[in-house]
């Protein structure tokens, strides 16, 4: 067998972001996942705030992340670590 | 060796679990006493056993320089409907609510009283400020069905090698229930089992993805065990974010009988490149592992006037027959 591979995982950095729809209204008990990314990040699932807020711990790379409303509809946002400025995650019309 | 000492919230530090080494033990499940309506088409159309030759031919994306998390070329996930049944139900919806925020998880009944989940869904300094605050727990949720009631959980423990070093190797944890959820649907067999047997090994996760029905639908994929470290099962199966703490298991006999031998975590990006790999994993329950998690299942089936099986002793899995490859 292989020679052991152990991660720590890297400490991340809190972005904070918000869900919105077309409006710029935040959309609220949406879920924010991390679709792709080049480090690692656990496979946990955040669910946005009442005004559509959330925030994501991410290590230094760049990643893709996903959001999708209670009715099925998505929109998705790139970025890159050292981040800065608003995070927003728009969703598309249905 | 690694220092598996307990920690719990609110209360710190229990004695360091022993490792030992080397030797194959079965923590037993039990079937629950809520009835079993059949047929289980599910487990009869989706789960794997044994083991195989060449992977289940994929089509692989790439973005760019961004390869995806987590879904490994096209996203073959199945939803599950019959989580009422043996072993879906004993699969949990995890909703975390935490200092920072409110999360979506995966975990999976080990003992009467016990959920195991990824130690990230229930302490995690940086997402979540802390330790959760409190869990809700449904197991078998399906959509706006749920068949068996949410339990509103209080009390978590993981290890120190999680919380000191956020170590991915020992990224488990526990989520000590209110009641005796265990005993109604069933818990399922944990196992610490050799390489040999790992080797080649068709594995089985569900859990409740994000991206999928925001955490409330049941979705499940198998394939084959990549590699396996003497701490990480690495495997080319696809999930997505709130599966982590998915129950990953197989049929070591080719029986009936799952058997839980990781606690998924991570997606591709926590495969390290030196395995020159494309991979999820999890954390591999080896010996020590799984006496962590058999005292944890111990102390909280003593609050509840339940038995539970003997401790885990070594035991001999016999090995499955070779399966034919399969096509391409």
């Amino acid at each position: 067998m292989c020679d052991p591979a152990t991660t720590n995982v890297p400490t991340p950095q809190r972005v904070s972001g918000r869900v919105v729809d077309g409006n710029g209204a935040g959309v609220a008990d949406a879920t924010v996942t991390v679709e792709s990314g080049t480090a690692a990040t656990p496979e946990i699932a955040i669910v946005t705030g009442a005004d559509g807020s959330f925030t994501v711990a991410l290590p230094e790379g760049t990643f893709r992340l996903g959001a999708r409303t209670r009715d099925g509809r998505d929109g998705k946002v790139d970025l890159s670590l050292p981040a800065t400025g608003a995070l927003v995650i728009v969703i598309r019309r249905s | 060796m690694a220092n598996l000492r307990s920690v719990r919230s609110p209360v710190l530090s229990q004695e360091a679990v022993p490792a030992s080494s080397g030797i194959r033990k079965v923590f037993p499940g039990k079937s629950g006493t809520a009835p079993e309506r059949g047929p289980n088409r599910a487990v009869e159309s989706l789960i794997v056993k044994g083991k195989c030759g060449p992977l289940q031919p994929r089509r692989r994306v790439s973005l760019g320089s961004v390869i995806t998390e987590s879904i490994i070329g096209v996203d073959n996930r199945t939803r599950v409907l019959e989580t009422d049944l043996t072993p879906w139900r004993m699969i949990c919806a995890l909703r975390i609510v935490a200092p920072l925020g409110t999360f979506l998880g995966t975990g999976f009944l080990a003992g009467p009283a016990t959920v195991i989940t990824a130690g990230h869904c229930v302490y995690d300094r940086v997402q979540m400020g802390g330790w959760a605050t409190r869990i809700e727990v449904t197991p078998g949720l399906n959509g706006s069905q749920q068949s068996f009631p949410m339990m509103s959980a209080t009390t978590f423990s993981t290890v120190t090698d999680w919380v000191d070093s956020r170590d991915a190797d020992l990224d488990y944890g526990a989520i000590h229930l209110p009641e005796a959820a265990g005993a109604t649907n069933g818990y399922f067999t944990t196992a610490s089992v050799t390489d040999s047997d790992l080797q080649d090994t068709r594995v089985n996760i569900c859990g409740y993805p994000g991206d999928r029905g925001n955490g409330v639908e049941q979705w499940f994929h198998q394939n084959r065990v990549l590699v396996a470290t003497p701490r990480r099962v690495f495997y080319d199966v696809d999930t997505a974010g709130g599966q982590s703490g998915s129950p990953v298991w197989m049929y070591p006999d080719g029986g009936s009988e799952p058997v839980v031998i990781g606690i998924h975590a991570y997606g591709i990006g926590a495969t390290p490149a030196s395995l020159n790999i494309t991979a999820n994993s999890s954390p591999r329950i080896t010996d020590d592992v799984l006496e962590q998690i058999v005292q944890w299942s111990l102390d909280d089936a003593s609050r509840f006037a339940v038995t539970t099986p003997p401790e885990p002793t070594p035991c001999v899995i016999p090995q499955p027959p070779t399966c034919q490859p399969l096509s391409v």
